[in-house]
């Protein structure tokens, strides 16, 4: 732990790692994922944690029920999906692949919509002449 | 023994919660509920007393593509943080991300809203953010992405995820998302006039282009229509109003897959991740790709044939993590 804190404020200093909150640029750029993504989902779900303490508390103490409340996901006001899918892929994906969704050209959607300006990272203008 | 009962118990707890769906209070009609209702309160900012300033969030009920169920999507409004809200002025931003099958919750956490999670399970302010001065709207969509769920017509909502009816193309999946959007406007009106951006970005390329398309057509609809539908009867879930539509940005997209497939082995190449060999390697299974993208075009071959040979580099139906056993993992 102490080692990766020590990389951390080494590494940290630049736009990357304060845009990211990951210190593993090299990474990103092989399309790995940065630590940071996982985080968010691990937040969400961090009231079962909280419910597990809390009814070990409430043993002791039952006016520690509102540490329930306070949980994230219940602020979030996320309670109650039988869905915590949380990346993208299985069933969603296939089922838009088996469609054909997945094989649309949608470019020309794009230009119809948007008759201006589009700006695009990854392509040239010429895709859409 | 012991642990898991313990874990189980709260879980059940959990899962026994309801879902909060605010589309129930748009037909009783009562709005100031749902606004009151669907308040994000009670986040600090790291370990400090700050509140976060998270918006409203909850769950929009809408048709399923087939119309026999209901889709209950997830959708979070993220106020901005530097510029007043409620400005009809003030852009709103919907921010499609994509996958298929990737949340919108993971947009803002970890790319584009005001706060982050940090290792330790704590909100911190983003410095960079694209809700600083537009107010944000993240949906997860397509239903059973992130927190979205479907349900059966009585409000049962379905576990066994080999019953549920899944959404099929884009034009269905944003055709809810338009609806959503009218809901939260008819619950937060001040937004309603707002100049309204779609973004996104990978997959969310497909979706931007046919949300648009599905706000376009609204528009020209209500044009012809006139004014009326705009105003539905006191406690009907509206379907349609005018849309403020000025915009459209896209990163990274899906856009064509016959003119993006065979620019991948160049660019990596360029960037130093592969050698000449692994290019050309590359080079075959993307061409066979085209290839198979144009027997589809054409009626001739099936979509999974293609899909096929961009999910052998990239394994891209399994969350994105290049998790091994794929070409690309082994080239580089």
């Amino acid at each position: 732990m102490v080692l990766r804190e020590r990389n951390r404020s080494m590494l940290c200093a630049g736009k990357f790692c304060n845009f990211t909150g990951s210190d593993n640029a090299e990474n990103v750029l092989l399309s790995g994922q940065p630590p940071a993504f996982d985080y968010w989902s691990d937040f969400m779900v961090r009231i079962v944690v909280f419910a597990v303490l809390t009814l070990l508390k409430q043993r002791v103490n039952t006016s520690r029920l509102s540490l329930l409340q306070k949980a994230q996901k219940s602020a979030m006001h996320a309670d109650g999906s039988p869905s915590t899918s949380s990346w993208e892929g299985g069933e969603v994906y296939h089922t838009m692949v088996r469609s054909g969704d997945f094989c649309q050209n949608t470019t020309y959607d794009h230009c119809f919509v948007v008759p201006g300006v589009i700006w695009c990272s990854h392509l040239s203008i010429s895709l859409f002449s | 023994m012991l642990i898991s009962k313990l874990l189980l118990l709260p879980c059940a707890a959990v899962a026994a919660s309801a879902p909060l769906l605010l589309t129930e209070y748009i037909e009783k009609g009562d709005l100031a509920g749902a606004r009151k209702d669907s308040q994000i309160v009670g986040l600090k900012v790291g370990t400090s007393s700050k509140p976060a300033n998270m918006g409203a969030a909850g769950f929009y009920s809408v048709p399923s593509e087939k119309g026999d169920r209901i889709n209950n999507l997830y959708t979070w409004l993220h106020p901005c943080s530097d510029c007043n809200s409620t400005d009809p002025n003030t852009p709103l931003i919907v921010w499609l991300q994509g996958g298929p099958g990737a949340p919108g919750n993971f947009g803002s956490f970890a790319e584009i809203g005001n706060y982050y999670v940090d290792e330790d399970l704590h909100l911190q302010e983003r410095c960079y953010t694209w809700c600083a001065s537009a107010n944000c709207l993240f949906i997860d969509q397509p239903t059973m992405t992130g927190f979205s769920f479907q349900s059966y017509e009585n409000g049962t909502a379905i576990s066994n995820p080999d019953d549920v009816e899944y959404t099929s193309t884009s034009p269905f999946a944003l055709e809810q998302v338009y609806r959503v959007l009218v809901q939260v406007l008819t619950i937060f009106p001040e937004h309603k006039h707002s100049p309204l951006y779609i973004a996104g970005e990978s997959y969310g390329g497909v979706y931007t282009g046919n949300f648009g398309l599905v706000i376009y057509n609204h528009n020209q609809e209500l044009e012809r229509e006139g004014s009326e539908h705009a105003k539905p009867e006191v406690g009907a879930v509206p379907t349609k109003m005018p849309i403020n539509f000025v915009g459209l940005a896209v990163g990274d997209p899906v856009l064509n897959g016959i003119v993006q497939w065979p620019t991948y082995p160049d660019t990596l190449y360029g960037m130093g991740l592969i050698m000449l060999d692994e290019r050309e390697k590359l080079r075959t299974i993307f061409s066979n790709g085209v290839d198979a993208l144009k027997k589809w075009e054409a009626g001739t071959g099936d979509c999974w044939t293609a899909f096929s040979y961009w999910n052998s580099v990239f394994e891209d139906d399994s969350g994105g993590g290049l998790p091994g056993n794929t070409v690309f993992a082994d080239i580089t």
